[in-house]
């Protein structure tokens, strides 16, 4: 498995920021470039001391009298919130039929670089390592990772002397068996009381559907942006024959005989889920990039998601 | 139609596992995908009719069904029954004899015969065999109880008709006896019946269907070509017979040497006979042919085989004969004019004391009988009681009225108006019999051959009857003389039937025979145990002889002819019979209501091949356009990435 991220891709975007459409009064200073610029310096409040915390926001005096460490927030200071959610489950962990498989007629074998669940982790990095060195705050989240498929969180953090955490915490990240997107987006939503800009990195292969999770995240405040991944097999089959197609993920079989007009239906199939999803997304002012592991993930970053306006 | 083995439809139930094979058995290779969420719905909708769907659109499917169909329906053998001439075990007489050379019937009678058994054949049931005998001089089985149309059709096809006389018997004892071993046996008699006009024939244990071939009696024949020795040179005698119901005018032309010798009109009553007798021929005569043809176009003679016939005038040895006599002026007349007779006279008194008296070929016992038989035919006539030929009495003034015509010895007599005023009673042994009789059944001509020596016997003196005057005796003489020659003395046998064989006695190691047929090239014969046997004289006309002997080195070569004719009333009576008069003969023109089973199973099996080269071509056709389509979407997909790098 090549590495996440490489010095020479982090140089290309270690001067960008990440653009939310909308600015929002965080509890302390921030140092992002927003397009709301306030003129208030008025004190608002403290906070604990947060590794990664510019010390120069630190309350010496407190510090002297309670020898604890805060943090002065002025009101009019504007700081991002960082929200990436990585869909760990074993679906994501794909990369293609098993070799097993090549002699079987139309069957494209498997390429790890196009795992999706690699793409996304790498996706995930180049975003929080934006993140970071922007100095706004990264929550990053891995839903159904692990045996019990329950979130995996890291805790808050913010500069860039947190990348190596970051990356390794990216980098083992294990896939996990799934389970119920709504309800984990949901709970996520629940159990976040700084909302921000939401990464949800994705293949959305889920039966309950997701829309419930997405209106819960933007209830709760989130600015959700949607990268839905996939790998080409699953845009574009070209397997044919009479199988018995196994869930990776639940372990489910599916007996079909897969001929042209197999192939044709599920290719409307596809393009009605992805009409739904864009509907969807539109509906609810969420930002969907849908992308295939065949694309390169610097074009991803670069190009596809400055030209959406993520990126500055 | 129906089914010969019905249970076998209970393998139809084979089709309940094949659909289930289709529905359930499909064998699926595993393959993991990341997720078969789109899939599921994909299928959501197929699959609550795809068992059905899948039945209805495999064609496959349904041709394995249709396979199984008809194999199941061959294995139950269906047939159906369809009226046939004759069913079960067939035996089918093809008259090959003469009279089916009769064009009556176009092209011939025996064509329209073949054609007859031709349907038979296409009409036979998958149960029926067919044993096919040609019936002409001997039986000859062609196909012996076979099942197959096309062994019975070349078998057929080998068939030709000869010029030989027809004989019934063997082939009716033949087909007796096939007809024994098969019970509910169909004897199948394709002919004109003329043979049928033979009396005593062998009856049949089997239903005998007759098949009547020829619609005319037209037809004139020479019945006899015969020459004879007189004083003035050869005399021939022509027999002709008009078979037809209608007055016959006939043309007879007739040729000595190759040369024309004399033609004329001849008219001969319906159904009757005519003889003509020529004098004068050159004495040096040799070769001697008859042919007759219809006068006028209004007149039909359908048989061509018996409307020339040939004669040769023996260039033997001449007979050595013993005339033993008190004196007799018809016979010292008759022997004198005969050149082929070395005829040696003494009177009873001195035959005793004859010496070499057992050397002759013939011997004549006129009024006499010799104490001890002497070797060589023998004609007695009139003699006294011996214990050979005891008499019994005598009768006054009988008359010739039970007459054999077709003894050889009667051949061309009418004695019919002979006088004779008293003739002995003999007691006739066993191997004699006689071949005519008075009224009362007094033997009055009689012949008897005991162990290869033949006997003539004439119970009343010549002198007692006005048979010396009549125009019979020189033929009763001739036909006498010749029967009594030594059956072995080959050389002088001139004529035969088509289909006889004949023998040479081969007497000189060296001596090597061979035979020229008319229109064919000469057979050397081969000598088995001092016998040249020649066979093969289906054809009338003139055979050459060529003899070789190579005596002292040096190799002398003769020449010598026999010839074959066709004499036989059965063949040139062409008049069709309309029933044979056989024990057991459907009358012509019966359907015979015989139902023959035909089984289906060779198209049902060419149909059941059909279908499985279809159920090939269709899943050829399918895997082909299989892979051109996945190649075409395989070749999409790199178009895709390419327009997105």
């Amino acid at each position: 498995m090549p590495a996440l991220l490489n010095e020479e891709f982090l140089r290309k975007i270690d001067r960008l920021t990440l653009v939310s459409k909308r600015v929002r009064a965080g509890s302390m200073k921030g140092e992002r470039r927003s397009t709301k610029r306030g003129t208030s310096v008025e004190f608002a409040d403290y906070r604990d001391y947060t590794p990664g915390d510019d010390l120069r926001q630190v309350d010496w005096n407190i510090y002297a009298r309670l020898e604890r460490v805060f943090l002065k927030l002025f009101e009019e200071e504007e700081e991002l919130t960082i929200h990436v959610l990585i869909d760990c489950s074993r679906s994501m962990d794909w990369s293609g039929p098993s070799s097993d498989l090549v002699l079987a007629e139309g069957v494209t074998p498997s390429d790890p670089r196009y795992n999706k669940l690699h793409y996304a982790k790498q996706t995930a990095a180049a975003i929080s390592y934006m993140a970071l060195a922007a100095m706004d705050r990264v929550s990053l989240s891995a839903l159904f990772a692990g045996k019990g498929g329950h979130e995996t969180r890291l805790p808050m953090m913010r500069g860039k002397t947190q990348t190596v955490r970051m990356i390794r915490f990216v980098e083992e990240l294990p896939s996990g068996p799934g389970g119920n997107l709504n309800l984990a987006l949901r709970n996520y939503a629940s159990a976040t009381r700084q909302p921000g800009l939401l990464f949800l990195i994705s293949d959305l292969f889920a039966p309950s559907g997701c829309y419930d999770g997405i209106r819960a995240l933007q209830g709760a405040g989130h600015e959700v942006v949607l990268l839905h991944v996939l790998s080409p097999d699953e845009v574009n089959p070209t397997v044919r024959g009479d199988f018995k197609l196994v869930d990776s993920e639940t372990g489910e079989s599916q007996e079909v005989s897969i001929d042209a007009n197999a192939l044709e239906a599920y290719h409307r199939e596809f393009t009605n889920w992805q009409r739904d999803l864009m509907d969807f997304c539109r509906r609810r002012s969420v930002n969907y990039i849908q992308v295939e592991t065949d694309t390169s993930f610097e074009d991803l970053v670069l190009h596809y998601m400055r030209r959406r306006g993520l990126v500055n | 139609m129906g089914l010969l083995i019905p249970f076998a439809l209970g393998l139809l139930a084979l089709a309940v596992p094949i659909v289930v094979l289709y529905l359930l058995k499909v064998k699926r290779e595993d393959l993991t995908v990341s997720s078969n969420f789109l899939w599921r719905r994909v299928l959501e909708d197929k699959q609550a009719n795809a068992p059905w769907q899948k039945l209805q659109k495999n064609w496959l499917l349904l041709l394995q069904l249709l396979l199984l169909f008809l194999l199941v329906f061959i294995l139950s053998r269906p047939f159906f029954s369809a009226e046939a001439q004759a069913s079960g075990n067939i035996i089918i007489l093809l008259d090959a004899s003469a009279g089916m050379q009769a064009t009556d019937v176009q092209p011939t009678r025996f064509s329209k015969a073949k054609d007859e058994i031709n349907s038979i054949i296409d009409g036979m049931g998958g149960s029926d065999q067919i044993t096919l005998v040609l019936m002409h001089s001997f039986p000859e089985v062609l196909a012996s109880n076979s099942t197959s149309k096309n062994d019975l059709k070349a078998a057929l096809n080998r068939a030709k008709v000869t010029s030989e006389p027809s004989n019934p018997r063997p082939s009716l004892i033949l087909a007796a006896a096939a007809a024994d071993r098969y019970p509910q046996t169909t004897v199948v008699v394709v002919s004109s019946g003329a043979f049928a006009r033979e009396e005593g024939l062998p009856s049949l244990k089997a239903k005998i269907k007759y098949i009547k071939v020829g619609n005319s009696d037209q037809n004139q024949a020479i019945s006899g070509l015969r020459l004879r020795e007189t004083g003035g040179g050869p005399q021939l005698f022509v027999g002709l017979n008009n078979y037809s119901a209608q007055v016959a005018k006939i043309n007879l032309v007739v040729t000595v040497d190759n040369k024309q010798f004399d033609t004329r009109q001849v008219e001969i009553n319906p159904e009757d006979k005519n003889s003509i007798t020529l004098t004068d021929l050159p004495i040096n005569t040799r070769i001697v042919s008859a042919r007759i043809k219809p006068a006028d176009a209004s007149q039909q003679d359908y048989l061509a085989a018996d409307n020339e016939a040939w004669t040769v005038r023996s260039a033997g040895q001449p007979q050595r004969l013993l005339l033993v006599t008190p004196g007799n002026t018809f016979l010292e007349l008759f022997f004198n004019r005969l050149p082929n007779y070395n005829v040696t006279k003494v009177t009873p008194d001195n035959y005793d004391t004859l010496p070499n008296k057992e050397s002759f070929d013939l011997y004549i016992f006129d009024t006499f009988t010799p104490d001890v038989l002497p070797p060589g035919g023998i004609f007695f006539i009139s003699p006294p009681t011996s214990t050979a030929l005891p008499v019994s009495g005598s009768v006054n003034s009988p008359s010739f009225a039970r007459l054999d015509q077709n003894d050889p010895l009667l051949r061309y007599t009418d004695l019919s108006a002979v006088y004779i005023k008293q003739a002995n009673q003999y007691t006739l042994p066993g191997w004699m019999k006689a071949v005519a009789s008075s009224s009362e059944g007094t033997p009055l001509i009689a012949e008897g051959d005991q162990q290869g020596q033949r006997v003539v016997l004439l119970t009343f003196d010549i002198h007692q009857s006005d048979l010396g005057l009549s125009t019979a005796w020189p033929i009763f003489l001739i036909n006498t003389l010749s029967w009594l020659q030594p059956a072995g003395a080959l050389d002088q046998v001139t004529e035969i039937n088509p289909g006889e064989p004949i023998s040479f006695n081969i007497t000189n190691p060296t001596e090597e025979i061979s035979v020229t047929p008319p229109n064919t090239g000469a057979e050397v014969l081969k000598v088995n145990s001092g016998v040249a046997s020649f066979t093969d004289t289906g054809q009338t006309g003139i055979y050459s002889v060529t003899h070789k002997m190579t005596v002292g080195g040096k190799t002398t070569s003769l020449s010598d002819n026999f010839v074959v004719n066709l004499y036989d009333d059965l063949s040139s009576n062409i008049r069709p019979l309309d029933d044979l008069g056989l024990q057991g003969t459907i009358p012509t023109g019966a359907s015979g209501g015989t139902l023959s089973d035909h089984e289906l199973w060779q198209p049902l099996a060419l149909g059941a091949l059909m279908i499985l080269m279809l159920e090939w071509w269709i899943f050829y056709q399918a895997r082909r356009i299989r892979r051109k389509d996945s190649a075409l979407v395989s070749g999409l997909d790199k178009k895709v990435k390419a327009s997105k790098t």
